[in-house]
């Protein structure tokens, strides 16, 4: 990791979100490898590590992608650099959080 | 995206059988079909070279709907193509007999050896195990390896103690491998039914045709259905709270990690437990999650390898198909220095090698098919164990 950078996966190149390897302090840096061309971009909160960060925006209602295919749909608008998790993704198929 | 056309698959030296694919090992099956014989088939075993043990100890338990995946995977394992004859080990005759009957087809030999023929002597049952089996022996492994194209290879895909890196790296890697594989004329297998529960469309979507999508969603249900008669709810608390805090946000989320084992081509068939796969293509294996008797059922499609993630450390083998223990997780990989046979941890770091890691584990296959020894084959960590339908009276 070079100057405070933060690797994510992106698995494929269409995906609209990808995986943050450590913990992501808001702001900071996020260095997108994996499936499709490098991009970088920062995190407009703070993220975990291993949880997921919008690469694009993302309307309220739509789907969001991960390695290939739908993994829920968004219940809020998203922005580029935001963390989607259990606040404003939701499943398709139905079933609880904890 | 790269250029140029990726590298042809290496090839393999492998066991040529008269009928189907080449084995990667050349075994005596020692196949038991009754519990009465199970200690002895286990001496049996023990005591030839070259043999490896198959056993049904609730052989006379399985009734009603049991029986037909047990039977035909009894058979499945007698034909397998790592397997170079096969001795069938039975309390009674009738048994064997049918067994041998419906193998009468291959010219692999298989002999049976019953105690009822021995009058229940258990110590003449032995002996005379030991007598067939060594002749077997000494027969078959005059056999030769001979080269063989990749394409000629089944794949068992089994994932277990996964951790994020399972879903990052490993399971990732080994979808990108069954895609090349099966693109170049080879076939792939994944099992785990429950597993595919918030993936069904993506899966069913890359159904080669309406009856496979359809089968494909019909398993899933059948799970949930299965589920829900003994009170679990399998969409209840899934993702739970440790899923949640380790950023699986969704079951569409988890289960994209399991399921991209099988890569992204289309899925061309939907097998039943203890059905047989001639066909190359992926297929998906309607069974159950739990590893040892998933990956039982895998392998008895003829599938004569098998790649198995895990993230935390798994160390559980086929006893038939050798079996690559893989992970992404390079602190794991550290500390099982004697469990995992390959790791694709450096993806994790640079993921832009992925290209790399698929030709890598594609070059380790072509090493263990013609013979190179896996941890789990050199620690005697492995076993079959048939899956159980219903309860026994």
């Amino acid at each position: 990791m070079n100057g405070g950078e933060v690797l994510a996966i992106r698995l494929a190149a269409a995906d609209d979100v990808a995986v943050v390897l450590a913990d992501t302090a808001a702001g900071q840096t996020v260095r997108v490898a994996g499936d499709g061309p490098p991009l970088s971009l920062a995190a407009r909160g703070a993220i975990p590590a291993n949880h997921k960060i919008a690469l694009v925006p993302i309307a309220e209602g739509a789907d969001v992608v991960r390695n290939g295919t739908a993994i829920g749909r968004a219940t809020a608008g998203i922005a580029a650099g935001d963390c989607v998790h259990v606040h404003n993704l939701v499943s398709r198929r139905g079933g609880g959080h904890g | 995206m790269q250029d140029s056309a990726p590298l042809p698959l290496p090839t393999f030296l492998g066991y040529r059988r008269a009928k189907g694919r080449p084995g990667i090992r050349n075994y005596l099956l020692v196949l038991n079909l009754t519990g009465l014989t199970s200690p002895s088939a286990r001496h049996v075993a023990a005591g030839l070279e070259g043999a490896r043990l198959v056993s049904m100890p609730h052989g006379m338990a399985i009734t009603g709907r049991g029986e037909a995946p047990v039977t035909a995977t009894l058979e499945a394992f007698a034909r397998h193509p790592n397997v170079g004859a096969v001795l069938i080990l039975s309390a009674v005759r009738s048994k064997a007999e049918a067994l041998a009957e419906r193998l009468a087809d291959d010219p692999r030999p298989a002999v049976a050896v019953t105690l009822d023929a021995v009058g229940r002597d258990a110590l003449a049952f032995r002996l005379a195990a030991l007598r067939e089996g060594a002749r077997l022996l000494a027969g078959m492994t005059r056999q030769r390896r001979e080269e063989c194209p990749m394409s000629d290879l089944l794949l068992a895909l089994e994932c277990g103690m996964s951790d994020p890196t399972s879903g990052l790296a490993a399971n990732p890697l080994l979808g990108r491998v069954a895609d090349r594989l099966v693109a170049a004329g080879g076939a792939a297998v994944l099992g785990e039914t429950t597993e595919w529960l918030g993936c069904e469309d993506h899966l069913a979507d890359r159904g080669a045709t309406p009856d496979i999508a359809r089968a494909i969603r019909e398993a899933v249900a059948r799970r949930e259905e299965q589920a829900r008669a003994i009170g679990i709810d399998l969409l209840g608390n899934n993702p739970n709270e440790a899923n949640i805090a380790a950023g699986l946000t969704t079951i569409e989320d988890k289960a994209i990690g399991s399921v991209s084992k099988s890569g992204s081509g289309p899925v061309t068939a939907l097998i039943g437990y203890g059905d047989r796969l001639e066909e190359s293509g992926l297929a998906a294996m309607d069974g159950p999650s739990y590893t040892p008797e998933s990956l039982t059922g895998l392998v008895a499609t003829g599938a004569q390898l098998a790649l198995f993630t895990s993230g935390v450390g798994n160390s559980y083998v086929s006893r038939i198909a050798p079996t690559i223990k893989i992970t992404g997780n390079a602190a794991t990989a550290a500390r099982l220095t004697e469990h995992f046979d390959f790791t694709c941890a450096e993806i994790m770091e640079r993921p832009e090698r992925m290209d790399g890691a698929v030709a890598a584990l594609l070059d380790r296959i072509a090493e263990v098919a013609s013979g190179a020894l896996t941890f789990g084959e050199i620690l005697g960590e492995d076993d079959e164990v048939i899956g159980r339908f219903g309860e026994t009276l």
